[in-house]
């Protein structure tokens, strides 16, 4: 599970990378990202600063930062729902400028409708978005693999907060997207329903094999999911450490929270989170 | 002896002890008066009743300025416990005031739906337009009401562009607020699917504006009635307005008084039943 560190800084993005073979090309390549917002008052925030980062096919990263790091932007731009102002983004060799089907996105509230069943919820990415002959997956069966199943016909106000989480996850997987991004999916969620929601996820990872990219400030959860912790720096945002986790899968808190591993890696990155530039 | 044991309980936790029993004594009232605001309705409404009745009686106050109750009762009956075919009936005149009505609500509801979509969708639209249903709703209907009876004559249609008019701007304001109000978090999960701006629209927008169309629609239904029969009072063939007028006219107020206890009792029904297919719609 060795991981090695990204250095595609300079990387010119486009034709380049097609000579890359797909094997050795990252799934996501982001690369001297900028992203500037005007303020009301004229000025300019710089909400994140020459950000690069790679990550594998099939691979698990969090990225973590103090509140205010902009991580959610770094992951609109991922998820091309923003446009950065220097640098690029490129999904499986495609630069990124829209949404894609490639992508599925968790957000911070599960965001469901509440005027539709579960079922309906989770199935919405395939009616709408034009038509695609992209095999998708049975709504029944991500239920199934998410602990669901039996409550496709209920509303989401019948549910509990990690239920209804776990629900927008299966929507996010439905298209069978390759890509899986995540921004602080169990934030609203309390401490124990969260490392229950930890576990859930490592194994509906492991059932799928996606590649993840979850934003988070909990340390600990960021270490128990991630084959790679990416921490950032406070406003403007950068990339301060690349952290690999070499812990073995699947991990369950009993075992991996009292790891050596664990318990060095999370005191490393409090460290880098709380002494800012290390 | 529990009062005791309160006492001294709100002695040492102070300030934080009193609306504690507060509470409790609001339950309590509730506990020995089950469906206390049903009594409140029941007896403000008896207490109206004998106050007119009393008045009636003692200050003798003729029939034309205050009839009895009894006198409207007989109004009532007679319009009502008729066969409803009967030219003195009120059903004949309700039916067509009531008919233009749900012409009209429906007419100005679906114009006011499509149009504030549209001007919530498109700034163009909404900067083009928002101007006129203001100043058109600052408009006097009394004003407007004579020229729609000269443009579309005496006829229904006239009743019904009154319903419309009036119906229009509640609703047209209402869907505009809602269909903004979407919340921010529903549009971006439907930008991560791609979805088209009428997809976002009609999955998203239009369903999360319904608390607030139908909030327009509860009120735009009452106005319709009103402004039928405005339309009415201009002039019109039938209509529950020309039942009113006409008995005016001979100064046969307890008929007036049954008319409007009449019309007082569709609006709540009207209400009511906007309210349930409100209740049937909006499930979550």
């Amino acid at each position: 599970m060795a991981v090695e560190l990204p250095s595609h800084t300079g990387t010119p993005a486009g034709s380049a990378a097609g000579f890359v073979p797909s094997s050795d090309r990252p799934m996501i390549a982001i690369s001297g990202l900028q992203r500037i917002y005007r303020t009301a008052d004229g000025g300019s925030v710089t909400a994140l600063a020459d950000t690069s980062l790679a990550v594998k096919d099939g691979e698990f990263i969090c990225i973590v930062g103090p509140s205010g790091c902009d991580k959610s932007t770094l992951l609109r731009l991922l998820a091309g729902l923003d446009r950065p102002d220097q640098g690029h983004i490129q999904l499986n060799g495609h630069t990124v400028a829209n949404p894609s089907r490639d992508v599925g996105v968790v957000f911070q509230s599960a965001t469901l409708l509440p005027w539709l069943t579960i079922a309906a919820n989770v199935s919405l990415p395939l009616r709408v978005g034009g038509k695609s002959k992209a095999p998708s997956l049975d709504t029944n069966d991500l239920l199934e693999i998410a602990g669901l199943s039996g409550f496709g016909d209920k509303y989401p106000s019948e549910l509990s907060g990690g239920m209804q989480q776990r629900a927008a996850i299966c929507r996010a997987l439905i298209r069978q997207p390759r890509v899986l991004l995540m921004d602080e999916p169990f934030g609203a969620l309390d401490a124990l329903t969260r490392e229950h929601m930890n576990v859930e996820l490592q194994r509906i990872w492991l059932a799928t094999k996606k590649t993840v990219v979850l934003i988070t400030h909990s340390i600990s959860e960021a270490v128990f999911l991630a084959d790679r912790v990416i921490v950032m720096s406070p406003r403007p945002g950068r990339v301060i450490a690349d952290l690999p986790v070499q812990l073995d899968r699947p991990r369950s808190f009993d075992r991996t929270l009292g790891h050596p591993t664990f318990i060095a890696l999370s005191r490393q990155v409090r460290g880098l989170l709380t002494g800012g530039e290390a | 002896m529990t009062d005791n044991v309160q006492g001294s309980v709100a002695q040492q936790v102070g300030r934080n002890a009193e609306p504690a029993s507060n509470s409790r004594s609001g339950r309590r009232l509730r506990h020995l008066f089950p469906g206390s605001d049903r009594i409140i309705g029941i007896a403000g409404l008896t207490l109206v009743l004998v106050a007119w009745e009393l008045s009636v009686h003692w200050l003798d106050v003729p029939s034309y300025v205050l009839p009895s109750i009894e006198e409207v009762a007989r109004s009532l009956a007679s319009g009502l416990f008729v066969s409803p075919a009967d030219r003195t009936g009120y059903y004949l005149p309700l039916w067509s005031t009531l008919s233009n009505t749900a012409i009209g609500y429906v007419i100005g509801t679906v114009l006011a739906i499509v149009l504030g979509s549209l001007m919530a969708e498109f700034r163009a639209v909404e900067k083009l337009l928002m101007p006129y249903a203001f100043a058109l709703q600052s408009l006097p209907k009394v004003a407007i009401a004579p020229l729609i009876v000269i443009w579309c004559g005496f006829g229904d249609s006239s009743k019904i562009a009154m319903a419309a008019l009036l119906t229009f701007f509640p609703v047209l304001v209402n869907t505009f607020a809602g269909i903004q109000s979407t919340e921010s978090s529903k549009i971006d999960l439907m930008a991560s699917l791609s979805a088209s701006r009428l997809e976002t629209y009609w999955n998203v927008k239009l369903p999360s504006a319904a608390p607030f169309i139908f909030a327009g629609l509860e009120m735009g239904i009452v106005y319709a009635l009103l402004g039928t029969i405005v339309a009415e009072y201009l002039g019109a063939q039938q209509g529950i307005g020309v039942t009113i007028m006409q008995a005016e006219a001979v100064t046969d107020v307890p008929t007036v008084f049954a008319v409007l206890v009449i019309l007082g009792c569709v609006g709540v029904g009207m209400h009511l039943a906007i309210s349930a297919i409100k209740a049937k719609v909006i499930r979550w």
